[in-house]
This record gives structure tokens, sequence and C-alpha cells, in this order.
């Protein structure tokens, strides 16, 4: 079993034993991307519910059309690229998004469907408002939120994930010059939004 | 604008691949304490959003895709399938009573005028060319929808 479940399997590997009927083996693709596909949703969409019925439909689209996969990119860039379109798809039924808009109306600004990485308790965060650094990264948050989907997702995707320009482009099907645009007015924005909030020296 | 100064271009840039900066950027950086601060101030920015913590998602979502996966293996690979039989089935449904005929439409068409030929050529591969042309903007349109 824990064999059976070794990270080493390859992208290939998993793919063939899904087409083969193999449901567990799309679980373990399901863990092994969940993360990038967890900072595309909840970049992109505000609403638990809502980040809930998208996570499971971009899985089940790439289940669906896994037979077409055609090793072109990283299988995680592939379903990346689900994520971002089908939460692309909701904002724009939702009317929820203007292209090329870096403002956006923020939203509750404790994330409450996506908690970040181990649960923090009232008092720890007491003691953390003290911290400079943790004070930074919590005014750092806000000011994501206050970015469009677009904007915020391209920002966590090359300062978060560490992605090249290239795979961003393969995510978002955006021109590359696009996106160092779009990144260039999102980060300029956060540091003068930052600097406005903290002297320089204090950076 | 700052004439004296690095763009803020060229300071983003700096910040984020030092080395891949021209030499110009880079020694205007050693005598210029301003322009440096920025460079410090987007490192600090970047170094403030690569900890942010992750977000994870507060429900199971692999025991959520995996109650919802239907048993059969994707349809992708019977759909192949059902498209490699009927292919070759259109091609020789279509084929076949060209080839049965062939004597009677070479008859029919060399008793033609060239000129009749070539109108009757010319708008029947304009109109399936189109088609074509139309078919397979549906087909690119329904790729995107699927998300490919």
């Amino acid at each position: 079993m824990s064999h059976y479940f070794d990270n080493n399997l390859t992208d290939k590997h998993l793919i063939d034993k899904v087409l083969h009927g193999d449901a567990r083996a799309f679980g373990l693709i399901v863990k092994n991307t969940e993360g990038l596909v967890a900072q595309i949703v909840c970049k992109m969409a505000g609403n638990a519910e809502d980040r809930k019925d998208l996570a499971q439909d971009i899985y089940l689209k790439a289940y669906a059309n896994l037979g077409q996969f055609r090793y072109q990119s990283k299988l995680s860039t592939w379903i990346a690229r689900i994520a971002y379109n089908t939460c692309l798809s909701f904002l724009e039924k939702r009317q929820l998004i203007l292209p090329g808009d870096l403002s956006y109306p923020a939203e509750s600004g404790n994330d409450p469907g996506c908690p970040a990485n181990g649960p923090a308790t009232p008092r720890q965060h007491e003691a953390e408002a003290l911290l400079s650094r943790k004070e930074l990264s919590g005014i750092l948050q806000s000011e994501i939120e206050g970015l469009s989907p677009v904007y915020r997702t391209l920002i966590t995707l090359y300062h978060h994930e560490d992605l090249s320009y290239d795979e961003i482009s393969q995510i978002t099907a955006l021109p590359m010059g696009t996106i160092k645009s779009y990144l260039f007015r999102a980060r300029k924005r956060l540091k003068d939004t930052l600097l406005t909030k903290f002297k320089k020296e204090e950076l | 604008m700052r004439p004296s100064h690095l763009s803020e271009m060229e300071i983003q840039q700096y910040a984020v691949d030092e080395p891949g900066c021209a030499a110009r950027i880079s020694s205007h950086l050693a005598g210029c304490a301003e322009c440096r601060a920025e460079v410090a101030a987007y490192r600090s920015l970047f170094s403030a959003l690569s900890s942010v913590p992750a977000p994870v998602f507060d429900f199971d979502l692999e025991a959520l895709v995996l109650s919802r996966i239907p048993d059969p293996a994707p349809q992708a690979s019977s759909d192949t399938l059902l498209l490699k039989i009927l292919v070759p089935a259109c091609i020789v449904a279509i084929g076949l009573p060209f080839y049965l005929y062939r004597g009677f439409l070479i008859r029919w068409f060399s008793g033609m005028l060239p000129v009749a030929l070539w109108l009757l050529i010319l708008p029947v591969a304009a109109v399936l060319v189109l088609q074509g042309l139309d078919l397979y903007k549906k087909y690119q349109k329904q790729m995107n929808a699927l998300n490919y």
C-alpha cells in the first residue's frame, strides 16, 4: 500500500493507472496538486462554499479529460490551468472580474474557507501582533486581497509558488508580456502601500 | 518619473533578477542610496510575499472528489476508440460509391465542358473549405470551454 502511494510515481504512471480505472491513483494526483489548486481557488473565489464547489469541479474536469493530457507540460501545470480557467469562468459568470483591473473590492479579510497552514489561537495572534514581521505578513495579506483576482493569482504563483513566467503563461494563457506587466503593477502597488504604512527603514 | 534615478521597472527587474540586469543598472545602484533603498524595499516585499502562509482547503478534497468519480474509467479512451472506428467507416461509405460508379463518373465528367466543370468544382470546394473552417473554429471553442 505504502509502496503504491510512493510519491516517486511519475505523472505518466499515475495517469496510466487512472485511465485503467484506478481511482486511488487519481486520489494521489489530487493530493500532489491540491496545494497549487488551493492557491488559485483561494485567490480567485472569496466564498467558502464556492471554493468547495470549484475545487470539486476542477478535479472532476481533470478526471474526465485526463485521457486528453498530452504531456506538453507538467500534470500540476495542466491541472492549475483547469483551476484558473474554471475560476475565471466562475468570476465572469458572476461578473466579478474586469480583465486588467488592478483594484478589487476586498472581501472578508480572514479568508474563512482557506485557513493558512497551521491554525493559530487568539493568544498566538496577540503574540504575533507584537512581531513586525508577522504584522507585515498580515498587512500584506490584506493588501493582496485588495488586488483583483487575476493580479492576486499572478503574484501568488510567481512569488509564493516560485513558478516561472513560462509556467504562469501556460496556466493563465496570458502572453508573457502581459504577465510581466501585471506583475509589475501589482508589485508596485503593494510596495507603495506598504511604504506608506511603514518607514523604509522598518522594511 | 525620476530622471536622475533608475526607473521603477529597472528597480523591479534588479530586485527580481539581479544577474540578468544590465551593468548600467548595477553601476548606478553602487552610487545611489535612494535607488538601493527602493531595491531593498522590493526585496523585503518579495521575502514577505514568499513567507505568507499558504492557504489550505478546510475540507477533505481527496475524499470529496473520489466520492464523486464515476466507477468506469474516463470516457476519453472509449471516445477515441469510437472515433477510430467511425472515421474509416465514413471514408469507406463515401468512397465506395465513387469506386463502384467510377466508370460512369469519368464518362460524365469527360463529357462536360471544362468551364462548366470548374463552375461546379470551385463553388463546391469553396463551400467545403468554409464549412471545414467553421467546424474547426467550433472545435477550438469547445476545446477552450473544456479547459484544455
